[in-house]
Order: C-alpha cells, then structure tokens, then sequence
C-alpha cells in the first residue's frame, strides 16, 4: 500500500512562505517610500506654485497701487467724497419751519390773531402771543387741541398768561401759549415744497 | 531582509515625519497667505476701478460739483453768506433789518500759500458759521423768505424764528441760522 507524507509537503510550503513574505514586505514598504517621494516632490512643485501666484499677486498690487497714486484729481476725488458725505448727512437733518405754519393755521380760531411766534428746533417747543376778542374765544382756542386731528401736530398746551387789554375803541384778551409741535412736521414734504432741495 | 524591511520602515517614517509633513504645513500657511494676497488684490482693484470710474465722474460732473459747492463750500468766507441772504431777502421784497454771520475764530480766509498751492491736498472738517437777520414785511414776504432760506443751494439749517407784529401793519421775523463749509 503507497504511502502519503503529507507532513513534508506542509513543511516545504510554510517554508516558502517564510521566504516570500519579508520580500513582498520589501515591496510593499519600498513602494509607500516611492509614494512618499513623489507625493512630497507634488508638494515641492505645488509650495513653488503657490509662491509664483503669491509674488504674481503683490506684483499686481505695486502696479495697481501705483495707478492709484496716479490718478488724476484723486486728492480733489477724496474730498468730494468728503462734501458728498457731510452735505448727506445735513441734508437728512435739514428742517423746514415754513411747513409748520399751514398747520398752525388750520388749528388756529379764525378770530384769533398772533402777535408774537418763536420757535426753536431743541425741545420741538413752539412759543406764540394771540388776541381773542373774550375769554370764550380762548377756550375755544384751547378746545380746539383736544380733537385729534389738530393735536396730532400740536399738543401740550399750557397757557402761560393772559389779560385783558382795552384801547379806544374795543377789549380783548391777550395770551401766551407754549405748546409742543410734532417734529415731523419739520421734515420735507415735496408738496409744500415744489422747488425744494 | 529584516534589516533592509527595517531600514526601509524607518527612513520611510522619518522621511514623511520630519520631511513631508512639515512641507505639507508650510503649504497650508502659503495657501493662506495667498487667499489673503489675493483678496487685498482684489480689493486694490476694486478700489483702482471706483477710483478711475469716480474720475471720470468728476470730469463729467461739473454741474452736481457747482452745487456741491454751492451747498458745502471749501471755504469759510462769512460774507458770502450775508449776501446770499441779502439776495433772497431782496427776492421776495422784504427789507433787512440786521444781519450777522460768524464763523470760527482765526479762521485764515485769505492768502493762505499753502492752500492755494494744493486745494485739495490737506486735510478737512466740516465747519459751522452762525449767524442771524432779521427782516421786516408782510406775512406772506415772511413765509417765501423763510422758503427761499430752507431751499436755497446753500444748506443753511434754521435753529429758532421769531415773528413778532412791527410798525405800519408788518411783520418783523428774525431767524438763527448756520451753515457749512469744509476747511482744514
């Protein structure tokens, strides 16, 4: 009967496998080296790259500043702007009194009349002296505030004096008045003001 | 063999430890350093192409400039003021009582060498003259005035009127007003 050394066999095999092993380790490691070299060659061409744009870059800056230094009336440009910027920003608080006076009359009694207005844009107070022929013509003066349509413009009405004051001919009652007015009656209204700036 | 794998592990991790790495860092600071480079050309160039666009603006733009002028003037000359306000007082018929205009003190208005020889060359603040008038005339002369000031091509902001009753049936209206100009 033949007989099989299976055990000389396996012997033999892991024996070839013990050879190999180590070389194919070799090759694979001296690959990843040779990966390594030619990736960080990539990174030496692409560092060299980068640097060319970065001085590419700030040469075009001396040129374009240089255009800059040169152009002409930039000193005069730069204080236009500067006019430009102030004249927005007044324009944006410039007011306008003579808008306030067809509101003070559409909230005025037709028998009173004003002897004295002052107005003054801190405090958005509105001073004025008037004559009223009775002391019923100033409450209903003064009534005339407490309907909304007239004390959306001007509201807070004290009367800080009044008397009466006879001439020749006729009695009448002269007061004083302070009153608050709404500011935004001082803002520009294109329809009062046709030819306005 | 050992030898050789084990040589060949160790320049292949030292090489990549202290050569590539490293490398690999220096390029991450350059790519930034030239997003940083780039974005200040960029905004250099913009700067250059508003700076040449607004030239040419000004070139073409002599009539916005007049009014500029007009409304901000480059100099602090208190006088034009007063005639400004004497013309508009004129212009609607009513008679000027009193006017003044002040401005700061010191105030080089004239012969300033330095000045004339560049313009545009030194820096400037926007400055405030003061100043008041007072005119007579009927209710309505004294409305149109008043007009005519808020309107007028030189920004002139009023702070306080006063309407008081004046002889022969007018009016007297004295108004507090002030107005700019950019000096250095």
């Amino acid at each position: 009967m033949a007989q099989i050394n299976l055990l000389k066999q396996t012997s033999v095999s892991s024996s070839n496998l013990g050879n190999t092993l180590p070389k194919i380790l070799v090759w694979v490691f001296a690959g990843l080296v040779v990966a390594v070299l030619i990736y960080y060659a990539w990174l030496f061409i692409d560092a060299n790259g980068i640097n060319k744009k970065i001085k590419d870059a700030q040469d075009a800056m001396v040129k374009y500043n240089t255009e800059i230094a040169n152009v002409p009336r930039k000193d005069e440009l730069y204080t236009r702007q500067l006019q430009l910027k102030n004249y927005n920003e007044l324009v944006g608080k410039h007011v306008y009194w003579s808008q306030l006076f067809p509101a003070l009359a559409k909230s005025t009694l037709k028998s009173a009349t004003y002897s004295n207005l002052q107005l003054q844009d801190s405090g958005n107070t509105l001073s004025l002296s008037a004559n009223v022929p009775t002391v019923a013509d100033l409450d209903k003066y003064l009534q005339v505030f407490d309907i909304p349509e007239f004390n959306k413009n001007f509201s807070n009405v004290r009367v800080t004096g009044f008397n009466k004051s006879s001439d020749l001919n006729s009695t009448s009652i002269k007061f004083q008045l302070k009153m608050q007015y709404d500011p935004s009656l001082l803002q520009y209204d294109p329809s009062l003001n046709p030819n306005g700036n | 063999m050992a030898i050789e794998l084990v040589l060949l592990i160790l320049f292949g991790g030292l090489f990549f430890w202290f050569i590539v790495l490293p490398k690999r860092a220096s390029i991450t600071d350059l790519e930034a350093n030239l997003s940083t480079v780039q974005k200040q050309q960029q905004d250099i160039s913009g700067e250059l192409n508003s700076l040449k666009n607004l030239a040419n603006e000004l070139n073409n733009d002599t009539a916005d400039i007049n009014h500029l002028d007009q409304a901000l003037p480059l100099n602090g000359k208190t006088m034009t003021l007063q005639i400004l306000a004497a013309t508009l007082a004129q212009s609607v018929g009513v008679t000027i009582k009193d006017t003044n205009a002040v401005g700061p003190n010191n105030q080089i208005l004239a012969g300033d060498k330095a000045l004339l020889a560049k313009p545009y060359g030194t820096t400037r603040a926007l400055q405030k003259i003061s100043g008041s008038i007072s005119v007579l005339g009927t209710f309505s002369q004294l409305e149109a005035f008043l007009r005519k000031l808020e309107t007028s091509g030189r920004l002139i902001n009023i702070g306080s009127l006063t309407i008081d009753s004046a002889e022969d049936g007018n009016l007297s209206l004295k108004v507090t007003m002030e107005a700019y100009y950019l000096a250095p």
